[in-house]
């Protein structure tokens, strides 16, 4: 329009300038575009109020989750501070990256004393732990660089995180962009795990089982295969039914399940449940069809007595191999399988058959390879000495527990004039939850404190249990009895005896 | 604290900051077409009143000159150019727009006048569309991540928290298995890591949770600033921002304009200083008046005086580029509603002191314990420690928490395990017992659950078996000590 105006304009053809803009100003606002412009953000801004209202229900938008955050310990600039950790901290990383290293095995450790050799800087902090110059000159190296810096220590904490986790790439990438020194060092003991967890999510359960053999004292103190072991094997069982079928799942069987019968007969006996409907998916999606009996008939007593046979055989075969009470059970219980089976053949088809399936559900879901990814990585984890789960998950969620109770307290202790910031110890308790718990913690009932060394918790004749020196309060002397603050019962202090929590590890 | 109570205040920066830039944005939208009334409104006005027109248009614009001088600034406009971005002085547009009508009026033709301001409010227009464009662009993606974040937060919601919650069905570590990805996008974003941070984003499939958009420009400034010791992007960051740093009284533009002119007194370009402090540090005297005089103090002073005086040879520190930077982030996260820390951070420490007893560190702890890691201690060093006010009491036979289900027992050397605990290991010398005749060894393999305690208690079996072993189950040998002990010994305790 503007555009139409200037070329009658340019043209000549309006006598009147004047007339023609003011004319172009009416017949814009004719058109009416800025009333509907206006109206629509009008629109749009009371739907943002409306968002922001109910996001404002939903979410508190306005919370300060930094007040009650302390500045980095690191970042204070206080002289003495970074001076005092600096010479414990080289040793204890180093005695830590050793531990690691040493607790990985054979073939894991020298896996990572060569990836820190590869380093350079690192192979100090684990080869050289004792060598008082080769861990100042190595360890100290990196470890002093994150003391200054408590930024590349956290960022040294992720990315073993991210190598923890099998995401490898991100762990190279970031130790490349933060320059960390000994990222090699970091990732060596994860590499062998994570190339045996790419293939059982490629569903090949073969490095797993070979690791879970070579590992078998580890894993089974007792002797013998571990429990870790038939489970990789079960699944593997079920997947070769899955997917190559009947025969060569009983070959596999056969092969395999027998050094584990003396201690997961039942289960192997619910695995050789499973053969018998192996194959009933299909079947049972047809169910809906014109002849469900007839089609399930027709196939069922066919396979039914092979499977029952198979089953049998089986339960021979592991007879030889455990003990002959075993073997009894074991065909024991097939026998009711298989008449249940054979029942089944018989013609009781349909419901009968997908009833049991179901009860084999739990077997053929495909979320056993995520749980055997799962088990892999806690168990390679604890035999390497550390936690099952990436130590930043557990602080993180316990944080994501401890914030909102964190932060009410901030704003009530602000209220009273008092800093959560500068207090040295919480002033509530936080109930993280049972996960949480990785200690045995004995709080005294009456005075509330934490028992320690010089402060042991005492067992009352009664049962009742309180510390020390709350005892030594209530008692007046050490001859003399006293009344148990829970009960009418009395004890002496000379006749309590002081109890013990034995540590996990 | 119930369930909801967690992602109230945890998951509230995740929506604000989409939220809030979704505000800013409509807010923009509103003062573009007010801007864009305002051209056309002007043609109202016949040219000869130019100066009447000049007068009602004034106000409005300088009004709002948030909005406007921003516009200005970025406005391609053939009339508008000479403006240039200097416009600290900012003369208002509106006053601007009208003045080149006024003044063509005595001398050219009315035509010729008129044809220049339709080509103005051409210009104008195209400008407020272009800009309109934008801001739409923008509301566009803030409206689609506001969606995300809840679609994210509908389908992630966190586990009903703490007591009594069986811990593997969707307990609080997949829940934070999940968010822990999110919150490491940002930290490393706010680390300056950004490589890592787009695969993270990448492989995790998160970017519309993720604020990277945010940081894509600061990344550009942080490095001029740190790498090159130069100012411009930041400057330029500052004058396309100025209103609203004005807003929050940020004194980061004032702070980079001290930087650059002690950059030219390092180079001992005295003249070229002065000028410089004279067009761009004086407009700042009357909110920053004694750090202007220290910083034009340092002109005063030679390169080797400057290094005695404490006060000015900060100034000429190499850590002024840190700081400045640190700054700069500052305010970006204001200006972009993000919490001022890293919600990592935050995370940490609330998880840290919440997990942090005195005892941390030492032996005895579960291996699953974070604090047992030095680098964890490291980061938990100078963080509270807990406070537990109730026993939480762990078997160290089972690994399970002692309850009133499973009381703990107290054996007569006083150690407590819990009474499955203590069962298990009168069941495990019952097995032996039983098996005993077939062997030592398989007696042993039987024994199973603790590790070095199987093997102790092998050990204790064995030779109690052979001095005639009492009845199976009725005794056990503690695993720490490798002490026997009998049913009968065996007493309760009752722990608040």
């Amino acid at each position: 329009m503007v555009e139409a105006a200037q070329r009658e304009l340019e043209a000549g053809s309006a006598l009147d300038p004047e007339s023609v803009l003011a004319k172009l100003q009416k017949s814009i606002e004719d058109a009416g575009l800025f009333k509907e412009m206006n109206s629509s953000t009008k629109d749009f801004h009371s739907s943002i109020a409306k968002l922001g209202k109910a996001l404002e229900k939903a979410a508190d938008l306005d919370s300060d989750v930094c007040r009650a955050l302390r500045p980095t310990p690191g970042a204070l600039p206080s002289p003495s501070a970074p001076a005092a950790p600096s010479a414990p901290a080289p040793s204890t990383a180093a005695s830590g990256a050793a531990a690691a290293a040493g607790a990985a095995g054979g073939p894991g450790a020298a896996a990572a004393s060569n990836g820190a050799a590869g380093a350079g800087a690192g192979a100090a902090s684990s080869s050289g732990a004792g060598a008082g110059s080769g861990a100042g000159a190595g360890a100290g190296a990196g470890a002093a660089a994150e003391g200054d810096d408590p930024g590349l220590l956290l960022a040294r904490v992720i990315a073993e995180h991210f190598y923890r986790e099998g995401r490898f790439e991100l762990g190279d990438a970031l130790a490349a962009e933060a320059g960390l020194m000994d990222g090699e060092a970091l990732r060596a003991p994860y590499a062998a795990m994570h190339t045996v967890l790419e293939q059982i999510r490629a569903h090949n359960l073969e490095p797993a089982l070979a690791w879970a053999v070579a590992h078998r004292p580890q894993l089974s103190p007792e002797g013998g295969p571990a429990a870790f072991e038939f489970r990789l094997h079960s699944l593997n069982f079920i997947h070769t039914l899955q997917s190559k079928g009947r025969t060569a799942a009983l070959a596999y069987a056969k092969k395999h399940f027998g050094p584990h019968a003396a201690r997961h007969l039942p289960q192997i006996q619910r695995l050789m449940g499973c053969l018998l409907f192996a194959d009933r998916r299909p079947h049972s999606d047809d169910g809906a069809g014109p002849s469900p009996a007839g089609g399930g008939g027709g196939s069922f007593p066919g396979s039914n007595p092979a499977a029952g046979g198979g089953c049998t055989a089986t339960a021979m075969q592991l007879g030889g191999a455990s003990s002959p009470g075993a073997a009894a059970a074991s065909a024991s219980a097939v026998g009711p399988a298989s008449a249940a089976g054979g029942a089944g053949g018989g013609g009781v088809l349909g419901g009968g058959a997908s009833g049991a399936q179901q009860l084999y559900a739990d077997l053929l879901s495909p979320s056993g390879w995520d749980a055997a990814v799962r088990e892999f990585a806690k168990q390679a984890c604890s035999l390497m000495g550390q936690a099952s789960e990436s130590p930043l998950t557990t602080v993180v969620a316990a944080g994501s527990v401890a914030l909102p109770v964190l932060l009410k307290l901030a704003a009530v202790m602000e209220r009273n004039q008092q800093d959560l910031r500068a207090v040295e110890q919480l002033p509530v308790e936080i109930e993280l939850g049972p996960e949480f718990v990785f200690r045995s913690i004995f709080a005294c009932p009456v005075s509330r404190d934490m028992s320690a060394p010089d402060n042991p918790p005492m067992l009352l004749p009664c049962g009742h249990v309180l510390c020390e020196q709350s005892v030594n309060k209530l008692a007046k002397s050490r001859t003399r009895p006293f009344k148990c603050p829970y009960c009418p019962v009395e004890a002496r202090v000379d006749a309590l005896r002081p109890l013990i929590f034995p540590g996990i590890d | 604290m119930a369930a909801s109570g967690v992602a109230e205040t945890l998951e509230g920066p995740l929506l604000r900051v989409p939220f809030e830039s979704l505000k800013r944005a409509a807010k923009d939208r509103k003062a573009l077409i007010d801007e864009a009334v305002e051209h056309v409104s002007a043609l109202k006005h016949p040219l000869g009143s130019g100066a009447a027109a000049c007068t009602p248009a004034a106000p409005t614009p300088a009004a709002d000159a948030s909005g406007d001088t921003e516009m200005a600034d970025a406005s391609p406009g053939p009339d508008l150019a000479s403006a240039g971005p200097s416009a600290a002085t900012t003369p208002a547009p509106g006053a601007r727009v009208a003045t080149p009508g006024a003044e063509v009026v005595p001398e050219g033709g009315c035509r010729e006048a008129s044809i220049e301001r339709l080509r103005l409010l051409l210009s104008q227009l195209h400008g407020v569309k272009r800009k309109l464009g934008e801001v739409s662009r923008i509301e566009a993606d803030d409206c689609e991540r506001v969606r995300a974040r809840l679609e994210y937060l509908s389908t992630c919601r966190p586990p009903p928290s703490g007591v009594g919650v069986d811990p593997n069905a969707g307990g609080l570590i997949p829940w934070t298995r999940q968010r822990l990805d999110l919150l490491l996008v940002d930290h490393l974003l706010r680390s300056g890591y950004h490589d890592t941070a787009a695969k993270l984003a990448a492989t995790a499939r998160i970017q519309p949770l993720a604020d990277a958009h945010v940081f894509e420009a600061a990344r550009v400034v942080v490095d001029a600033l740190l790498r090159d010791h130069d100012c411009g992007p930041a400057l330029t960051w500052c004058a396309e921002n100025r209103s609203r740093l004005v807003k929050i009284k940020s004194s980061l533009e004032f702070k980079l304009h001290v930087q650059q002119f002690i950059e030219l007194v390092r180079r001992e370009d005295r003249l070229a200083a002065i000028t410089y402090a004279r067009t761009n540090l004086a407009p700042w005297a009357s909110s920053y008046m004694k750090e202007l005089q220290r910083a034009v103090a340092a002109l005063a002073f030679p390169p080797a005086l400057r290094q005695r005086c404490a006060v000015y040879r900060v100034l000429f520190e190499d850590s002024q580029w840190r700081a400045l930077a640190d700054l700069f982030l500052k305010d970006l996260y204001r200006l972009n509603s993000l919490t001022p820390e890293s919600l990592l951070t935050v995370h940490l420490q609330a998880g840290l002191s919440a997990l942090k007893t005195p005892y941390s560190g030492e032996p005895g702890g579960s291996r699953e314990d974070p604090l047992r890691l030095p680098a964890f201690r490291r980061l938990a060093a100078g963080l509270p420690y807990s406070k537990h006010m109730h026993s939480k009491l762990l078997c160290a036979v089972t690994k399970e928490i002692m309850s009133d289900a499973n009381p703990p027992f107290v054996l007569p050397n006083g150690m407590v395990y819990s009474q499955k605990g203590v069962e298990q290991l009168m069941a495990q010398q019952e097995a032996a017992a039983g098996g005993g005749g077939g062997g030592n060894g398989k007696a042993g393999g039987a024994a199973g659950g603790e590790g070095g305690a199987g093997g102790a208690g092998a050990a204790a079996q064995a030779a109690v078996a052979a001095a005639g072993a009492p009845p199976g189950g009725n005794w056990g040998v503690c695993p720490a000590t490798g002490q026997v002990f009998r049913r009968e010994e065996l007493r309760r305790a009752y722990i608040a």
